[in-house]
């Protein structure tokens, strides 16, 4: 088991570090000139050099990788230019917005995906089945953009059912200290109603954006996995050693199922905290899929290093849930 | 605790309305990203400039009724002498920063140095009259705690080198305060970025990058106080989210909106619009090294290759006013009428004057543009009428750091770009862009557009420091004529548009200052 673990983490290394240098070289060798973002475009051939030689950029490409990965090892991202602030710092700023859009967006997704995809299975072919599979293909295949903007002239400027962009109005800015960066808790802890009232108006729709694209996925799958297992001999079985239809499907063919789809969720979630740029655009939420966005468009190479660095880093722990869910789930696997 | 929790979650399933913005706040939505600094040595974006000037005050403001004519800021009087070498301001007595420190005449000249000493594109600012990093201590001066003397090099016109104070380079810096957080030679840079240290009625209450910036009213400003308690830009970078937000009353003034959001807003009884032209030009600019490209006729071609009415009409409906000219139009010296955009399309002309330029045979070109409107339509619509005379242009669209940096090394065939100075003065735009001091690869003079273009004409690079210097104001100004007509057909770019910007206000925000050299929000009530 101990070896087992050590592999895991070896392999962990290895990725991360494969990706870091992957990222850095691409970047070094994209024709993006990060000094401008600097010192402006009006800036005199001097000021240029200097900066460049203060960004070190003036420096062979493995020197400037071996300072950075030196750096990554003591924790020290440097300076992000697009906001002027230490990159840890605007990573703990924006992903708290992105984690809790994401974890509220995936809980809407397994509640209705799951559900969905059960119903979908029971009653493959039927009318249930085809509203299941054209909510799937909006949710697959609608543009999240124009999702977001039709949701926010439908039910914030037409219903009034929930407030537009951004995490919080403005009356309400700093009423609540941050204590973990999740609005929602922060409100919960301080006990102060209106500002959870308020978190909760604004983040219900950018939310159910993004858990609706999940639904679709999770329900799509389930139907499939499901639908493979109800044909199985052991179901035929199990029916006919007398037990119920509900005993059947949720202690024999969903319990055999629920590694897979731990699998899918577990993926789904990763790529909802890698960041939802657009429906960050569109809902001016301050998330981490445009920080990075931005970062990669300004040739913020600290930052864009360091975002890919936490991307993988999410993908490789959430693969490692994924394993340990199977272990734990499948004997056979142990 | 748990109490206080069950309460909070009982009231989150209440059913409760949206609230409005804050009676005592203005809220502004508008795309703050481009904020990557608040360092008057460094800012180049309009909205931080924005920012900034509004949170600070200069030397002198220009007058929002006629932007050629000046009035007193943080200096209540100033004086100029005879030659016109020495300008002596009289700084207002009693002043304080929000740090509580005094505003002195130390801190302007040092707040104008410290701009040299950091060498950032600002610098240009000052450079641009001779000031350099080494003759920056004997050039701005403080007599005693109230007065500051200013050197300069050459005569300049008064009005010229006065109307530069007006801008962020001539706010006073809390010199103190910046120098407690100074790391190795950088004055203060590095906590300027995030942090305003100056004098003005707004002082920085909070900036979450990427998600809000919060100026808040200063109550012991001495001077005429803002009229709001906050000033609140909220980041919203799509155009149909920031319709949306005014619509709702949800923001109190929305900017970059698109054309078809600010046409859904026609007839609209809540909101009302704000235009002000900026001193922003669309332009596409020809690299005169190319063997085609580098004759005039060839690039006089291209200019009758753009259909000014048909992008008036679509591309740039709200955002621009056609002009082939890059001087704004309310500069001094300014073209007028149809003398700044003669051009219309007219292709029986350009193959004329490709003809004339021995150019017969068709030819293959490569345009970059910014990656997004209006760029990448106006790369489009020069493709589609060049197409016509058998000139093939293969569009790359870039990220404005790929573009810019091919731009200022020269990489480039043809390309889409923009250019913005706010002077009102004709010599802001000539000297940059008609001007080279040094054509050599190995020069760099990047800050010179006509440099990136290879453009070197010794004619111009006499005429424009010539008509700068020249003192009868009717005589200067037809100089400025000539240049700019000339330019506009011999130089080395297609002048397209002036930049417009449209503003949506709540009809509820009232007495708000916008005219063509700035935004004023202190005068903002509702």
């Amino acid at each position: 088991m101990l070896a087992a673990t050590a592999r895991q983490l070896g392999s962990v290394a290895v990725t991360l570090f494969a990706l870091l240098a992957l990222t850095f070289v691409i970047g070094r060798m994209l024709p993006i000139d990060p000094v401008i973002a600097v010192v402006g475009e009006a800036a005199s051939r001097e000021t240029y050099d200097m900066v460049r030689t203060r960004m070190g950029l003036d420096q062979p490409v493995l020197i400037q990788f071996g300072r950075f990965a030196l750096d990554m090892v003591q924790g020290r991202f440097g300076s992000a230019i697009i906001t002027g602030r230490p990159v840890i710092d605007d990573l703990a700023r924006v992903f708290p917005p992105t984690i809790e859009l994401a974890t509220f967006g995936m809980a809407i997704g397994i509640g209705v995906g799951v559900p969905m995809g059960v119903l979908a299975a029971l009653y493959a072919g039927r009318w249930i089945d085809h509203i299941a599979r054209i909510i799937g293909l909006i949710g697959h295949s609608a543009p999240t953009f124009w999702l977001g903007l039709m949701g926010l002239v439908v039910f914030y400027a037409m219903l009034g059912w929930v407030d537009g962009p951004g995490r919080i109005d403005d009356a309400f800015e700093g009423d609540v200290d941050p204590v973990t960066g999740f609005l929602l808790i922060d409100a919960l802890l301080a006990g102060n109603g209106e500002v959870l009232v308020n978190a909760w108006r604004h983040i219900v729709l950018p939310a159910s954006i993004l858990g609706l694209g999940a639904a679709a996925t999770i329900s799509r799958l389930t139907r499939a996995f499901l639908l493979e297992q109800l044909g199985q001999e052991y179901i035929v079985t199990a029916r006919a050693k007398g037990l119920s239809f509900a005993r059947v499907l949720w202690r024999h063919a969903f319990a055999n199922i629920s590694v897979q789809l731990i699998t899918v969720i577990v993926l789904s979630y990763a790529f909802l905290l890698e960041g939802a740029v657009l429906t960050e655009t569109v809902f001016a939420w301050p998330g981490f899929g445009r920080y990075f966005t931005n970062s990669l468009l300004t040739g913020d190479m600290n930052a864009v290093l360091a975002c890919t660095l936490i991307v993988g880093a999410i993908f490789v722990v959430m693969n490692m849930l994924a394993d340990l869910a199977y272990r734990l789930l499948d004997p056979r696997t142990r | 605790m748990m109490t206080r929790i069950f309460a909070a979650l009982a009231l989150l399933w209440a059913n409760s309305a949206g609230a409005a913005t804050p009676k005592d706040a203005l809220v502004v939505a508008a795309n703050i990203d481009a904020v990557i600094t608040l360092d008057n040595a460094q800012i180049g974006e309009i909205i931080s400039d924005t920012i900034f000037t509004n949170a600070c005050n200069s030397l002198l403001q220009v007058d929002p009724k006629n932007a050629t004519h000046l009035l007193p800021s943080l200096a209540e009087s100033w004086t100029v002498s005879p030659d016109r070498l020495t300008y002596t301001f009289k700084i207002r007595p009693g002043l304080t920063y929000p740090s509580g420190n005094p505003v002195t005449a130390e801190d302007v000249a040092w707040s104008m140095k410290r701009i040299l000493w950091l060498n950032f594109g600002n610098a240009a600012q000052f450079t641009a009259w001779g000031f350099t990093a080494a003759s920056a201590e004997d050039d701005f001066k403080a007599l005693d705690a109230t007065t500051l003397q200013i050197r300069m090099h050459q005569p300049f016109p008064e009005s010229l080198f006065l109307w530069s104070l007006t801008g962020r380079q001539g706010a006073a810096v809390d010199r103190v305060e910046a120098m407690k957080h100074a790391v190795g030679n950088d004055y203060g840079n590095g906590w300027l970025k995030t942090n305003i240290a100056c004098f003005g009625p707004w002082k920085l209450r909070s900036w979450n990058a990427g998600d809000s910036l919060t100026l808040e009213r200063r109550d012991d400003y001495p001077l005429e106080k803002a009229k709001l308690r906050r000033l609140i830009f909220r980041n919203v970078t799509e155009s149909t989210s920031a319709r949306l937000l005014l619509e709702k009353g949800d923001v109190d003034f929305a900017s970059g909106l698109n054309a078809e959001d600010l046409k859904s807003f026609e007839g609209s009884t809540t909101t009302h619009l704000a235009r002000r032209t900026l001193g922003e030009t669309t332009y596409i600019g020809f690299n005169a090294l190319d063997p085609i490209l580098g004759k005039t006729q060839v690039r006089e071609a291209f200019r009758y290759m753009i259909d000014y009415d048909a992008l008036q009409k679509t591309v740039f409906a709200q955002s621009g006013i056609a002009r082939a000219t890059p001087v704004p139009n309310y500069a001094f010296g300014a073209l007028e009428g149809a003398e700044a955009q003669p051009y219309r399309l007219d292709l029986d002309r350009a193959r004329a004057l490709l003809a004339e330029a021995g150019v017969t045979e068709g030819f293959t070109r490569e345009v970059i543009s910014y990656a997004y409107s209006p760029y990448l339509e106006v790369a489009q619509h020069l493709q589609a009428n060049a197409a016509k005379l058998g000139i093939t242009l293969k569009i790359t669209p870039l990220v404005s750091a790929q573009l810019l940096g091919r731009n200022r090394a020269r990489e480039f065939d043809i390309a889409v770009l923009n250019w913005g100075d706010s002077a009102p003065d004709s010599d802001a735009m000539l000297t940059r862009h008609a001007t080279n001091p040094d054509n050599r690869l190995e020069a760099r003079q990047t800050m010179f557009p006509a440099w990136r273009m290879s453009f070197f004409d010794p004619w111009f690079n006499a005429a424009v420091p010539a008509a700068r210097m020249e003192v009868d104001v009717e005589k200067r100004r037809a100089m400025y004529h000539e240049i700019a007509t000339r330019f506009m057909h011999e130089g080395p770019n297609a002048y397209l548009f002036q930049g417009v910007a449209n503003y949506r206000l709540s009809n509820a925000v009232k007495d708000m200052v916008i005219t063509d050299s700035r935004v004023i929000y202190a005068t903002a009530t509702k």
